[in-house]
């Protein structure tokens, strides 16, 4: 066997004072010039040290205990804090949705109303785009026309809400696409003055689906109906203040029809 | 979790309650972290310098009873500096002594009543990595390092003989050895 062999004996027979005679000698001069050696003894030496206190060695293994279950405990409050912010973000992405459903002109509003044009086209199925308007659509207000300040602002205005709009006057009556395409109601300049509801139907030689948009007489975007399905389209005639009022009807952006129709009071003012 | 007074906290540490060395976890630890991690130290340093501290603490009130003139939190506090400013000023020396250090290292030894932190540091190393090994071989070594023979070794452990108890002490200790010359820690020791 080679002294190198001998070696892990060496270095523990060495730190142990057990070494002796030849063996001592050959070691020792194994060790004068060999740094890696050197280093192994004092290893060797500073573990025999180090670990014979065992009180310590009991101290130390309830302090890594103590880390362990504190990196446990911690990591369970990152995972319960993680959770807690989770519903945090959750509860507010409710309210924020809620919110802008709750908007006239909300966007989750506009999509949840296109969803219901595509099973039936009803009173309370477009998008009310006029905050003036908004009040008075829908269930709430059907029965009620128009409160006395708002009458009193009617009267005030009454002659600018029939002003024509010069631009859109000239497309009125246009059919502008080749394909077939008839508009029944409204005919013509049709005044809506009794009628409870504002119909509006029309005939085509597709069966794809048609949007149906009013404006105001300033060029104001008041409803948009999303696509249609059920034709007629049947508007309360209580959402419109008495004016001059236009109308497209659309399909992928094209425009098919320009028409305009009245709403005027009972006094057919 | 019980509220520990300084006292109870010397007398709690000195029979290694290990509620009290987590109450001393949570009180204690903020303590390391001011100030290894205003010190260019990271979350690793605090937990050794941590770890440490309680190791001298213990060491103070294993023998005798300490007095205080200050709290507890105070004096762990201090002990905790010492041990990072030594150790900071260890590593950078280690790091760049060949380009910026030119005086004897021996100037620069603390005073006899600072810990001598590399000296803690090579003890936790040393005692992490013999808490990693295989139960029976914790207990071949600690037996061995208690000055057990191998032939009462052999006997306790149920070896057949004190041969087998040698070789396993060998093979052991080789373990450990491997253990941690292989630990990045051990450059700067």
């Amino acid at each position: 066997m080679s002294n190198r062999e001998h070696l892990p004996e060496w270095i523990a027979m060495y730190n142990e004072k057990t070494l002796m005679g030849d063996d001592l000698k050959a070691f020792l001069k194994m060790l004068e010039n060999n740094p890696a050696l050197q280093r192994e003894v004092k290893l060797d030496e500073e573990l025999n040290h180090d670990l014979e206190d065992e009180d310590l060695i009991d101290l130390r293994r309830r302090i890594l205990a103590a880390s362990e279950s504190r990196l446990k405990n911690n990591d369970i409050t990152r995972k319960l804090l993680l959770l807690a912010a989770s519903l945090v973000i959750l509860l507010a992405l409710e309210i924020l949705i809620n919110h802008l459903c709750s908007r006239p002109d909300g966007l989750t509003r506009k999509l949840n109303l296109a969803e219901k044009n595509a099973v039936q086209t009803t009173q309370e199925s477009f998008v009310m785009k006029h905050p003036g308007l908004e009040r008075q659509s829908g269930k709430t207000n059907s029965h009620h026309i128009l409160n006395d300040a708002d009458k009193a602002g009617i009267d005030n205005s009454l002659a600018v809400n029939f002003r024509p709009d010069p631009v859109f006057e000239g497309l009125v009556g246009v059919y502008t696409r080749s394909e077939y395409f008839r508009l029944k109601t409204p005919a013509g300049q049709h005044r809506f003055t009794t009628e409870k509801r504002i119909l509006f139907d029309w005939e085509s030689a597709s069966d794809k689906r048609f949007k149906l948009i009013i404006l105001d007489n300033t060029g104001n975007e008041l409803i948009d109906t999303g696509p249609v399905l059920v034709l007629p389209v049947s508007l309360d005639h209580n959402l419109f203040k008495p004016g001059l009022f236009y109308f497209k009807v659309i399909r992928n952006e094209d425009i098919l029809y320009f028409g305009k129709f009245f709403v005027e009071d009972q006094s057919g003012k | 979790m019980v509220f520990y007074s300084d006292d109870e906290i010397l007398t709690g540490l000195r029979e290694k309650d290990p509620d009290c060395i987590r109450f001393l976890y949570k009180e204690f630890l903020p303590v390391a972290k001011s100030i290894v991690e205003r010190n260019s130290g990271n979350h690793e340093d605090t937990e050794d310098v941590f770890q440490d501290g309680i190791i001298v603490l213990y060491q103070k009130v294993r023998g005798s009873k300490i007095l205080l003139n200050c709290s507890l939190k105070t004096y762990f506090y201090s002990i905790c500096s010492k041990i990072w400013m030594q150790r900071l000023d260890r590593k950078w020396r280690i790091q760049y002594s060949d380009r910026f250090v030119h005086e004897p290292v021996e100037e620069y030894q603390s005073n006899e009543n600072d810990p001598d932190e590399a000296k803690l540091e090579r003890t936790r190393i040393y005692q992490i990595h013999f808490l990693t090994l295989p139960e029976d071989c914790q207990k071949v070594l600690k037996l061995f390092l208690c000055k057990t023979t191998l032939k009462d070794i052999a006997i306790i452990m149920g070896f057949r003989d004190e041969s087998y108890a040698k070789t396993r002490k060998y093979l052991c200790k080789n373990m450990l050895r491997k253990r941690i010359l292989k630990d990045p820690r051990c450059k700067f020791l």
